[in-house]
């Protein structure tokens, strides 16, 4: 692993914890109270350390593409599981935030809409759901790529090792806290 | 066997505990930790009245914490330079080709390191016992604590010869000790100390006595396993003729971060190897120290700081930064900490390494100055310091942008910053200057951790000792001039960020709390001057005074080789 890297896996984390931090304040701020189920506050921390993390590392992989042009790697499950986490919480982000300014336009709603407000209304939904759904799009991703017969990297750089450990991760995350809730905790 | 026919410990013994050092330094072991218990003493108790156990169990739990920590600087002291001292005297080969088994060589080498640890430990009991005349403590208590000593410093003392069979220079090995010993050194005795606050004895005893022991054991016996193996099949083995390792063949078996001197950020503490002539006017000093000296003998090194403080800040910054961002300052803190650690290995080892070369003779007769070549091992130690700490404090900024109650106080991130900038000019410019008065550069070394921490960490460590004593026969207020020296203090004396959010509040944490605003201050002349501000002021000019006596014990040189 280059040190580049290692600062940027750093970077990833802070801005990760940063995001969780925001989740878990935006909770309160918005009417839920604290004494809401263990299960549901891990999902709210874990799911907003997944979209600073996988924010962070997806324009990492856009920079990584655009210095690197034709002489780049190609993708294998790790960058694509950074890839399509990092599409999933951008696309998702800007289509509920078009959403909500429409429905704002539209309905004439009083409630003032200030960048704070959005930042957690963005962040507080996201973070809740963005574990399980992004857990089966990464599974349906290895699934097809092993169907598609797409061939190994048989010498994967950190990247890559880094976007299949995050790939087992985010899935093993989503069974575990679904477990959780399932056991009702 | 192990000990009778073995003349690895004899020799060692022979050698350390009859050089003045080990009197030395058992008269300063036993010193401070008797200074300790004196001025923590109640002063209105006579001897053999029995006082309060909350006074007894607050000078025993004083006692412990200065001997453990005290422990924890001095056992890689002796170990860390066990294996890497043969390679140094060109000894090891012939150590290895000796008859003696790794296993007999790897228990004479701690054996001896750890003797005198122990007589250091011993020399302590009368002090103890003192403690245990005042009342209130139960003998098992003692016994408790001595079981946590030992195992604690065996465990030290091994982890420190394995780093010294993994490098080949005492420096590298005593700072990678240090690295992995004192996070755990703070584990142990968190878990293990005698905190009066604390009811819930029973479970600080099971730790003690059910959990530490065998936890260290298990250490013992894989550090044992991955010692031996290497003295058995040593890699290392035929240095004598190849000094200067070759970067690329390093690389090729390297796990983890590598370093890569092409790119960035490596190529700011690390510039690639030069291939052409330098420009007229570069300072050859310079660009050999940057360029060729400070990685010469491999970056396995620098790999391992850069790799354990970076898998260190993670938890901290999630606690101080984003957890609990009203105690930021503990992570500056660790940052400075951090540097503390790495930052004499650059320096320390700039004159004293040309001398154990013998390339200081042929530097003295270049036609550099003494000036342009201290100034030149000055930058060079400084830009490798100031980068690897640094690294460290790009989650900083990402907190101060993201944390509402931190971006209430984002004026003290400069601050923060200019206070770990500062300490990085302090402790290489302390670094080069034992270097520069010092004949080796493992006693450089130790001189300059000893220089540190009695700057930075003495004030604040005198500090809170006094807050601890009940009764104490120093002045709390003369020790708190001595505060402005110690770049803890400076940081701890910024107003940190309220925790109001943290509690789940719906304030936006606008205020900082002025909580230590108290102590934040201090009179200079008539002037009232915030505490950072008196330590930035003072280390530029100090660290000119210190830049000035290296040119002289430098210059000194240059005279006795006769070119002046």
């Amino acid at each position: 692993m280059k040190l580049k890297y290692a600062s940027e896996l750093l970077c990833a984390t802070a801005f990760g914890m940063a995001l969780a931090r925001l989740a878990y304040l935006a909770t309160g701020r918005h009417g839920r109270p604290f004494g809401v189920p263990p299960s549901e506050k891990l999902a709210l921390l874990v799911g907003g350390f997944i979209t600073g993390f996988v924010l962070v590392e997806f324009i990492a992989l856009l920079i990584e593409r655009a210095i690197s042009r034709g002489a780049s790697r190609g993708f294998g499950i790790g960058r694509k599981s950074w890839a399509i986490a990092g599409l999933y919480v951008i696309l998702n982000s800007m289509f509920y935030l078009l959403y909500f300014l429409i429905d704002h336009k539209i309905n004439r709603r009083n409630t003032p809409v200030t960048f704070t407000f959005l930042i957690d209304r963005l962040i507080l939904l996201r973070s809740r759901s963005i574990l399980g759904d992004l857990s089966w799009a990464v599974a349906a991703l290895w699934i097809v790529s092993r169907l598609a017969g797409d061939p190994r990297d048989p010498s994967p750089d950190a990247r890559e090792i880094l976007g299949r450990l995050f790939a087992g991760f985010v899935v093993g995350a989503a069974i575990a806290i679904e477990a959780m809730i399932t056991f009702g905790y | 066997m192990m000990f009778r026919e073995n003349p690895v410990p004899a020799r060692e013994l022979s050698v350390n505990l009859r050089s003045p050092r080990a009197f030395a330094l058992q008269f300063a072991f036993v010193s401070f930790l008797g200074a300790v218990v004196y001025f923590a003493w109640p002063k209105h108790v006579e001897a053999g009245r029995l006082v309060g156990t909350g006074a007894a169990q607050n000078l025993f739990n004083l006692f412990f914490l200065g001997q453990y920590f005290l422990l924890a600087i001095l056992a890689p002291t002796f170990a860390a330079g066990s294996i890497t001292g043969e390679k140094e005297r060109k000894t090891y080969e012939l150590l290895l080709a000796s008859p003696l088994k790794p296993s007999m060589i790897l228990f004479g080498k701690l054996f001896s390191s750890m003797a005198y640890i122990v007589v250091l430990i011993l020399s302590t009991l009368p002090l103890m016992i003192l403690c245990y005349l005042l009342g209130g403590i139960a003998l098992s208590e003692v016994v408790r604590a001595y079981i946590v000593f030992f195992f604690s410093a065996v465990t030290f003392g091994l982890l420190s010869l394995a780093c010294s069979s993994y490098f080949s220079r005492t420096s590298s090995a005593l700072l990678v000790s240090y690295l992995v010993i004192l996070p755990l050194a703070l584990v142990c005795v968190g878990l293990t100390r005698t905190d009066p606050a604390a009811e819930d004895t029973v479970t600080r005893d099971f730790i003690s006595i059910a959990i530490l022991p065998p936890w260290c054991l298990a250490i013992w016996t894989i550090v044992t396993a991955l010692v031996t193996r290497r003295l058995l099949r040593p890699p290392d083995v035929g240095s004598e003729g190849k000094e200067v390792v070759d970067e690329e063949e390093e690389m090729k078996y390297a796990i983890g971060v590598v370093i890569d001197r092409d790119l960035f950020p490596d190529k700011l503490f690390a510039p690639a190897k030069r291939n052409d002539l330098m420009p007229d006017g570069t300072n050859p000093v310079l660009d050999k120290e940057l360029r060729s000296e400070i990685f010469s003998q491999g970056t396995l090194m620098l790999r391992v700081v850069i790799q354990v403080s970076m898998l260190l800040s993670i938890p901290l910054m999630a606690v101080f930064l984003f957890w609990k961002p009203d105690q930021a300052s503990n992570y500056i803190a660790y940052v400075i900490i951090f540097n503390m650690l790495v930052g004499p290995v650059f320096s320390a080892g700039s004159v004293t390494g040309e001398r154990e070369r013998k390339t200081l003779p042929l530097l003295l007769t270049t036609l550099l100055g003494p000036g342009r070549i201290v100034w030149a091992k000055l930058i060079a130690a400084l830009r490798v310091s100031t980068v690897l700490t640094f690294l460290l404090t790009e989650q900083l900024f990402l907190a101060y942008i993201f944390v509402p109650q931190l971006q209430a106080v984002f004026w003290r991130l400069a601050i923060d910053l200019l206070i770990i900038a500062v300490s990085c000019l302090a402790t290489t410019s302390i670094g080069l200057l034992c270097s520069a008065l010092a004949r080796k550069t493992s006693v450089a070394m130790i001189m300059t951790y000893l220089f540190i921490l009695i700057l930075f960490v003495g004030p604040v460590g005198a500090k809170m000792y006094l807050e601890r004593t009940v009764d104490s026969r120093i002045d709390e207020d003369r020790i708190e001039v001595f505060s402005v020296l110690s770049p803890f203090a400076a940081t701890f004396s910024l107003p940190e960020a309220s925790s109001d959010e943290s509690r789940g509040g719906a304030s936006a944490g606008a205020s900082a709390s002025g909580a230590n605003a108290a102590s934040s201050w201090m009179i200079v002349g008539n002037v009232a001057a915030p505490l950072w501000g008196v330590f930035l002021a003072f280390y530029p000019p100090f660290c000119a005074v210190l830049y000035g006596l290296t040119y002289l014990a430098f210059r000194r040189r240059w005279w006795r080789a006769g070119i002046e």
